[in-house]
């Protein structure tokens, strides 16, 4: 019984280790990390696809096959379509943001008259920062090299996950020793459950906010509304503060390119427009509240993040570290149902 | 038990075909094409225990239901009324925790290996799935459970029936 309860405790102790050194590890792989969470996301999506196609009594590997075109077909066309929209006002978006630029820009466009030198040093500071997120994030996001990393190695980690990832799982479960065979299988769907769902709701706001807002941009005649609808939608990533950081940087931008104050207030009153519709669609949604954080702690993730990855950082910590707290949360209740914990 | 990282990769085939000869050796599934055998050994799990290993505990969640393959296991019920431990002795071919089968809930027992045994373990969420991916093969399998569900019943009944009358012989009850 003594050398049951040794083997246990270390097969428990190697999960432990790999946990911790995945997680460890995250930061400095970032690009890993992005490939196996954007892999991991789109798999659990397919993932019900290909059980709605083969529900209709298609074979498993024709249901495989029709998910991975269906996948190829979306990259191909976010690529050769919507990647270079993306590219060009991104980059010329990027020009603009120069500290120098930036302040005289802000200067000029609020006509502001400015003597303070704390003022002055306010938006001096601002401007650093914004360059700072843009600088870090641009060889992230657009760098043609990274995006023909990521488009290639995506569909082939996904294909590998629809295709072996049960079979990998059940090795797993088939390789833990007896006392948590049970548990960890509860474990997995439980996670499993909750992820799926908190990732559905997720990825349906961005579209329908990033599509309202695009709609909105380009009707007002923003300049740059493809890239900036895309970064308001994925701003409602961040809980609390996500309109809001949105919100700042679409006009921030505004004034920087037009300087107009009427189209400002004008998208304004839109992105407020936006945020109610969102409400109400979410409001059956979102009254399932998966994973509740104090706003100090999401602010000190997202200050983390900012200044780790840019904006990327500000925009996917958050996700990150709320798909690692379900993990985590979900654990605990398991496991402590099963008395492990 | 240790865990042992080497297999994770191993491709299930070699393991399946001796999952499947046992799956027959339970009599159950004779009438399964050798497709539907593959796809039900898929879902299936062979555990091994070693004597007095506690198989499931009692007030703990239950995922699915047991075919002893090998070995003797004793069920008892920890929390009785009276205060005494009450148990029975199940052997290959019998089934265990058929309930959590088709029900989220607690196991009502706890199965304790008497000897060295091996078990086949079939849990809801991999039936769920089936159901959902395959409702042919799901349907059958789950009518097949069905049955074996229901002799388990017709026995309880008769045990029930036995002691009734027993007891009822004994003017312990009318």
């Amino acid at each position: 019984m003594i050398a049951q309860l040794t083997s246990n405790k270390n097969a428990l102790l190697y999960i432990i280790l790999i946990c911790i050194t995945f997680v460890l590890l995250i930061p400095y792989l970032k690009d890993v990390a992005l490939i196996l969470f954007l892999s991991g996301t789109i798999s659990i999506m397919l993932y019900s696809l290909e059980i709605k196609f083969e529900n209709y009594g298609i074979s498993p590997d024709l249901s495989l096959m029709l998910c991975m075109i269906s996948l190829i077909t979306i990259i191909s066309l976010f690529i050769f379509k919507l990647i270079p929209v993306y590219s060009i006002e991104f980059n010329h978006m990027n020009q603009i943001i120069e500290p120098n630029v930036l302040l005289s820009n802000l200067k000029n466009s609020l006509n502001l008259q400015i003597n303070s030198h704390t003022i002055h040093f306010l938006i001096d500071q601002y401007s650093k920062f914004i360059n700072f997120l843009f600088s870090r994030t641009k060889n992230l996001f657009f760098d043609d090299s990274s995006l023909l990393v990521i488009s290639i190695t995506i569909p082939v980690f996904v294909f590998l996950i629809l295709r072996d990832g049960a079979r990998l799982k059940r090795n797993f479960l088939q390789m833990l020793p007896n006392i948590y065979f049970e548990p960890i299988m509860q474990l997995f769907i439980d996670i499993k459950g909750i992820l799926f769902i908190w990732l559905k709701e997720q990825l349906i706001m961005i579209l329908i906010v990033g599509v309202l807002a695009t709609v909105a941009l380009s009707s007002l005649r923003v300049p740059y509304p493809f890239i900036l609808g895309l970064a308001l939608g994925l701003s409602h990533l961040i809980p609390y503060f996500g309109s809001f950081i949105g919100a700042i940087i679409i006009l921030t931008v505004i004034l920087l390119d037009s300087g107009s104050i009427l189209t400002a207030v004008a998208l304004i009153i839109a992105l407020a427009l936006i945020r109610l519709i969102y409400k109400l669609l979410f409001l059956s949604l979102r009254s399932m509240s998966i994973i509740k954080v104090h706003p100090i702690f999401i602010i000190i993730l997202l200050l983390i993040g900012a200044s780790m990855w840019g904006f990327f950082g500000l925009l996917f910590t958050i996700p990150f570290t709320t798909v690692f707290f379900i993990i985590i949360k979900q654990s605990f209740t398991t496991l402590s149902d099963y008395n492990l914990i | 038990m240790k865990l042992d990282l080497r297999h994770i990769f191993n491709s299930n085939s070699k393991n399946n075909i001796e999952v499947i000869r046992k799956l027959k050796s339970t009599g159950l599934f004779n009438d399964f094409s050798k497709n539907e055998m593959y796809e039900l050994a898929n879902i299936v799990y062979v555990r091994y225990y070693k004597k007095d290993e506690i198989i499931f505990q009692e007030n703990k969640p239950g995922l699915g239901m047991y075919f002893i393959d090998e070995g003797t296991v004793k069920v008892i019920k920890e929390t009785c009324s009276n205060g005494y431990d009450q148990s029975a002795l199940f052997g290959p071919g019998d089934t265990l925790g058929e309930d959590s089968l088709f029900s989220d809930s607690i196991r009502k027992l706890t199965a304790i290996a008497l000897d060295d045994c091996c078990l086949i373990g079939i849990f809801r969420p991999d039936l769920f799935d089936l159901l959902y991916r395959n409702p042919r093969f799901g349907n059958k399998l789950l009518l097949k459970l069905g049955v074996v569900v229901s002799s388990n019943l017709a026995k309880k009944t008769d045990e029930i029936l036995r002691i009734r009358d027993t007891l009822s012989r004994s003017n312990i009850i009318r």
